[in-house]
């Protein structure tokens, strides 16, 4: 059996939780002992100067350059030397971690190509329903419930309830040749299913994170004068609400300031304007954040023992944020919004504590709570759900496999 | 005697007037008399037991002024009586013969009368209404000699790409001073950087600020040109002084920056001639605009008026590089003028307000317009004067869309709904268009690219026209690719790109399409536009099928199997010669299950056509499997290739795809083959996202419409095929 992941980016270039789910995923076949290549999207200077579009990073690991946004339409002469690199592995497997930037009719491509073979195609967003960069939320900044050509059209005026509608009808050809889906949260499979995709077609299953031990709780060296950290994770995107959390913290009152301190760990977007208002606020309320800039996962287990609680912001659905698989497997309890897929996973008192989606009075109303001692840590601590290690990932994962094939 | 003729007319009175209270829809005399305007009479009469007899009397103040006969279809009128009536009547006062006597007579009191039988409606003329048929009336009797002064007014320079070079000058201010008629300066000014203000502008005449004014009226070529909403165009009126008879220069400044608008002129604000000899002998000959189409000849607006015989046209000559050709009066038009009428009436009171004329002079010889000089001559006492011509010149190619399109710029304000029928026969006289056929006659280089084994001897070939959006033929390959039908070697598809300008884009569209889908195609292209009839003829041409499928771009399946199920129909159903599917909406509502023609809109007297159930959601399961149609829409319909041929095809004198569908269905139920629809094999047609590339107004939309729908109207009623095509019951 031999499987081909393919992700939208390389951990080690981009690093995003996307990729690296894709990458765990891809890894752990390995140490299964499985046949596993990796094929991922890069920058166009990792290709060797002339090369093709495709060339070897590493051992088994791939990259493609694109340089469209080809969500839609496949690139012809990227089908050309994806069809070479597929003659060449003769993959059993070909599990899309992400369709973006190859073309959803790719996947048509390769089931043309190789007829035999089964693809699966891991559901991280809702790509396919949403043209927002598959967010769902509105331009206005609404919640989006469902898409539907007379809704859409109202988030994008230039294209007509026509266009919405075909765009639907090629991308759910494409997924009729997808054997089977698999999403990490039954919130976004829900979605799914609305939109149409047959409710067998999908299973769930959390993305697998390699196993680590938990660490024990935050070391207390002088009970007064500690401060309760509180740490954000992850890239600065508009869609995650960091300017969120730093306003939520910069609105209480100083004799709760005193006590807590808000940690960000991660990248700036490359939205300048974004990035410029979010450098001006942390300037502003430099007395509780500090930003520690980005970091490698390997420092994680770091950054997390130095940590009390791991906060997210985000003002968009979300899928099943790895943060909060990695948080769970390190014993950090997490504050999040009370929506999607992190009110999914975090449910509160269970795996942490959640707060009104997009309203920074909630959160620091929370924060307040928190720091005056109405919420048991040791209890919460007590109530924190497993998390997926990628072996047992990697187990139930090959349980689906073998039934697509029996099927 | 008294009480004698006392009784006469109070039996005169009681007789029952003819109303358009109905009794019988099959048997009686029903009318009403709508409309008394300055225009004339307006009203409908029919005669169920004789239709023949219809011939009715006019009289004002009880004398006999003139008889008319219905002759216009009205919907209205059809509708209540079920059937296709000319019911219709217009009579316009100068046709009626009315004397000194009744012209000084203060009231009038119209009445129209069967036999001796008046008819209801509306019989008392307003007193200032009567002022106005009186004065048009002795307008037209006012009988001297002519003498012909003429004069170019209303100079405008060229103007090629205008707005695109406006917009792109520097100044945040930009507009365009577009015209002076009679003593209204006509133009439009826009803030690049404040789309929202309405611009405020000064009209300077000899240099000196003489009037103010706001632009913000609406003008959809504007908006069409992405100049704001369009809501920046202005009218100012110059004050009557300068109408004296001497040349002023007038330029217009933006208020608030006192920089000029782009183009000054230098006219002479309603400029009266005034022949030295004799005040009587005063005309005014303007020419606006010219439009050279190649190929075909001249078009000119203007407008023409004589104090002494507004009727007749002078006698005019065209000088061509040396050559005189009398212009022939049949191809005259006359308009209405209302920014002449407004700017004059007070010189002349009994100006009417069709003074504008449309001239179409036919002209094949081929000519670059910018070096041929162009004059005109008119003859005045057997001397010939010359007229010179300002070189206004929107020049365009001979393509009959392109021809209606300019025609339609110029001409759409100021051409009378009710009078299009007959201006769109000069039209086409103009266009000389009768056996047009241009994908016979001018295409040439046909190139064409085979992606993959077409099927040599294939049973269906599907014909797909290709216009603007090329992106479809990806999206219904990409259906086609999931339907086994399209992998048995029957079915040859031609995608025929009607579109030269996105030839290279299209030809890569479909290499790629084809490296992913492996659906075998064909890829027509040529140097031309041919619009729908055209581009389905050369790809007939090409097909090699025994059936041809002739589809929309626009169309995609909602389930496989569609093109052997029309096939087995075809084939199977009784008398078949065309068969449709159901095509849909993409909410799921019905797009298509039939179509119909009727005599209704706005317009008597022509057949628009009408779509079954259009709009509404049908329960399709409990449809029987096919329905007998009057037409079917040319959207997606199969047709034996033979029988295609033997009628000729879509005839390409319809423009854009209008009617040839509804034409074709005639030709084929006049062979005595019927038309079906299938109820249970569904397509989506995206309808609206082909036609939305054509052109956004949708006024020209309606131009067209009714141009196409002349000319078919015309053939079903040559051909005696009106009752075929109208509405049955289907369900």
């Amino acid at each position: 059996m031999k499987f081909l992941i393919v992700a939208h980016g390389h951990p080690d270039i981009n690093k995003g939780g996307g990729e690296l789910a894709a990458y765990h995923h891809f890894k752990g076949l390995l140490d299964n002992g499985l046949d596993a290549y990796f094929l991922a999207k890069a920058p166009v200077d990792y290709l060797f100067s002339g090369t093709l579009i495709i060339s070897s990073y590493r051992f088994r690991e791939y990259l493609y350059y694109s340089d469209f946004n080809a969500n839609f339409f496949s690139n012809s002469s990227f089908i050309k030397e994806f069809r070479r690199l597929l003659d060449y592995i003769k993959p059993n497997i070909i599990h899309f971690h992400h369709y973006i930037f190859i073309g959803v009719d790719a996947i048509y491509a390769v089931k043309r190509i190789l007829p035999d073979a089964k693809i699966i195609l891991t559901l991280h967003e809702f790509l396919a329903i949403c043209l927002r960069d598959g967010q769902m939320v509105k331009t206005n900044g609404d919640f989006c419930y469902r898409a539907s050509p007379y809704d859409c059209r109202k988030c994008f005026p230039n294209i007509t309830m026509e266009d919405f509608f075909l765009r639907e009808k090629y991308i759910k050809r494409m997924f009729r040749e997808v054997d089977l889906f698999i999403s990490p949260s039954n919130f976004l499979k829900e979605r799914y299913v609305m939109w149409g995709i047959p409710d067998a077609k999908i299973q769930v299953l959390e993305n697998g994170i390699p196993r680590e031990e938990k660490l024990s709780p935050r070391k207390i060296d002088n009970e007064k004068r500690r401060k309760l950290n509180f740490s954000y994770f992850g890239q600065f995107t508009p869609y995650k609400g960091v300017d969120l959390i730093i306003k939520a913290f910069s609105l209480l009152p100083s004799r709760i300031k005193e006590k807590v301190l808000l940690n960000l760990h991660g990248t700036y977007h490359p939205d300048e304007n974004y990035t410029k208002n979010l450098k001006d606020l942390i300037d502003k309320n430099k007395d509780i954040v500090i930003y520690h800039g980005p970091y490698e996962n390997e420092e994680l287990p770091k950054l997390m023992a130095n940590t009390d609680w791991v906060v997210l912001g985000s003002i968009w659905w979300e899928n099943s944020p790895l943060v909060i698989q990695e948080a769970f497997k390190y014993g950090r309890p997490v504050i999040c919004p009370d929506i999607g897929g992190m009110a999914e996973k975090v449910k509160h008192g269970y795996g942490g504590l959640n707060y009104r989606a997009r309203d920074p009075y909630s959160l620091r109303d929370l924060i307040i709570d928190i720091a005056q001692g109405k919420y048991s840590y040791d209890e919460i601590l007590s109530k924190m759900p497993k998390y997926k290690p990628i072996d047992e990932f990697i187990e139930d994962y090959l349980e689906l496999v073998k039934n697509l094939f029996r099927g | 005697m008294f009480w004698n003729t006392l009784w006469q007319r109070l039996k005169g009175r009681r007789k029952d007037k003819i109303s358009p209270k109905i009794v019988d829809i099959n048997s009686g005399k029903y009318g009403h008399v709508d409309i008394i305007d300055e225009n004339g009479i307006t009203g409908w009469f029919v005669n169920l037991d004789n239709s023949e007899d219809n011939e009715l009397s006019v009289y004002i103040n009880d004398q006999f002024v003139g008889k008319l006969n219905p002759a216009y279809y009205r919907s209205d009128i059809n509708q209540i009586f079920r059937k296709t009536l000319e019911a219709g009547f217009w009579v316009s006062w100068d046709q009626l013969n009315i004397s000194e006597n009744l012209l000084q007579k203060k009231e009038w009191y119209v009445e129209v009368k069967y036999k001796d039988t008046p008819i209801t409606g509306k019989s008392k003329i307003e007193e200032n209404c009567l002022h106005v048929i009186k004065s048009k009336i002795s307008n037209s009797r006012f009988e001297s000699r002519r003498i012909i002064k003429l004069n170019k007014e209303s100079v405008r320079e060229e103007k090629l790409n205008l707005y695109k070079n406006i917009l792109s000058a520097e100044s945040e201010y930009t507009g365009f001073f577009d015209n002076v008629e009679g003593l209204t300066v006509f133009g439009w000014a826009f803030n690049k950087a404040d789309p929202e203000e309405r611009v405020e502008v000064v009209v300077l005449v000899d240099g000196e600020p003489v009037v103010e004014g706001m632009a913000d009226k609406f003008r959809q070529d504007l908006l069409d040109a992405g100049i704001g909403d369009g809501k920046h165009a202005f009218e100012i009126t110059i004050p009557e002084e300068y109408a004296d008879g001497k040349e002023h220069e007038i330029n217009i400044i933006v208020k608030k920056t006192g920089k000029d608008l782009i183009n000054h002129f230098k006219v002479m604000p309603s400029l009266l001639f005034i022949n030295n000899l004799n005040i009587f002998y005063k005309f005014h000959f303007a020419i606006d605009e010219c439009i050279y189409f190649k190929n075909k000849g001249f078009v000119f607006t203007g407008w023409f008026y004589s104090l002494t015989n507004d009727k007749d046209f002078p006698e005019i000559f065209i000088k061509i590089n040396d050559i005189h050709s009398k212009i022939d009066k049949t191809y005259l038009y006359g308009l209405k003028r209302p920014d002449v009428y407004e700017s004059f009436k007070k010189i002349y009171p009994t100006i009417s307000y069709y003074t504008g004329y449309v001239l179409f002079f036919p002209f094949k010889e081929s000519i670059d317009f910018y070096k041929t000089n162009i004059s005109f001559m008119t003859k005045i006492d057997n001397k010939l004067y010359e007229i010179k011509l300002n070189k206004e010149i929107i020049e365009s190619s001979g393509e009959p869309y392109k021809v209606l399109y300019e025609l339609y710029k110029l001409l759409y304000r100021i051409v009378r709904k009710q009078d299009l029928k007959l201006f769109f026969d000069l039209i086409r006289e103009f266009l000389n268009e009768n056996n047009i056929s241009l994908s016979k006659t001018t295409v040439v280089n046909l190139n064409h690219e085979i992606f993959g084994d077409i099927p040599q001897k294939p049973e269906v070939s599907i014909i797909i026209p290709l216009y603007g959006r090329y992106d479809f033929l990806r999206h219904q390959i990409a259906h086609f690719s999931e339907d086994r039908d399209f992998y048995e070697g029957k079915i040859e598809i031609i995608y025929v790109l009607d579109d030269p300008k996105i030839i290279d884009e299209t030809r890569e569209l479909a290499r790629s399409t084809y490296n992913i889908f492996k659906v075998p195609f064909k890829l027509i292209w040529y140097n031309r536009n041919l619009g729908f009839a055209g581009a389905n003829n050369v790809g007939v041409g090409m097909a090699n099928g025994k059936y041809i499928i002739l589809m929309n771009s626009d169309i995609i399946p909602e389930e496989t199997g569609w093109v052997s199920k029309l096939v087995e129909a075809i084939e199977t159903l009784p008398d078949a010669g065309i068969v449709a599917p159901t095509l849909l909406y993409f909410n799921g509502s019905i797009q298509h299950i039939g179509m119909y023609s009727d005599f209704s809109g706005d317009i008597p007297g022509l057949l628009l056509n009408c779509h079954y159930y259009k709009g509404y959601f049908l329960e399709f399961e409990k449809l029987p499997e096919y329905l007998e149609v009057p037409m079917a829409t040319g959207a997606l319909i199969i047709i034996k290739k033979e029988l295609y041929k033997a009628v000729n095809g879509f005839d390409e004198n319809f423009i854009f795809g209008d009617f040839e569908d509804s034409d074709l269905c005639a030709r084929i139920i006049e062979k005595g083959f019927k038309i079906y629809v299938l109820p249970r094999i569904k397509l989506y047609h995206l309808e609206r996202q082909s036609q939305k590339l054509i052109h956004s107004s949708p006024n020209f939309r309606q131009f067209v419409t009714l141009y196409n729908s002349t000319l078919y109207t015309k053939r079903i009623i040559e051909k005696g095929l009106t009752e075929k095509i109208r509405r049955k019951q289907i369900l």
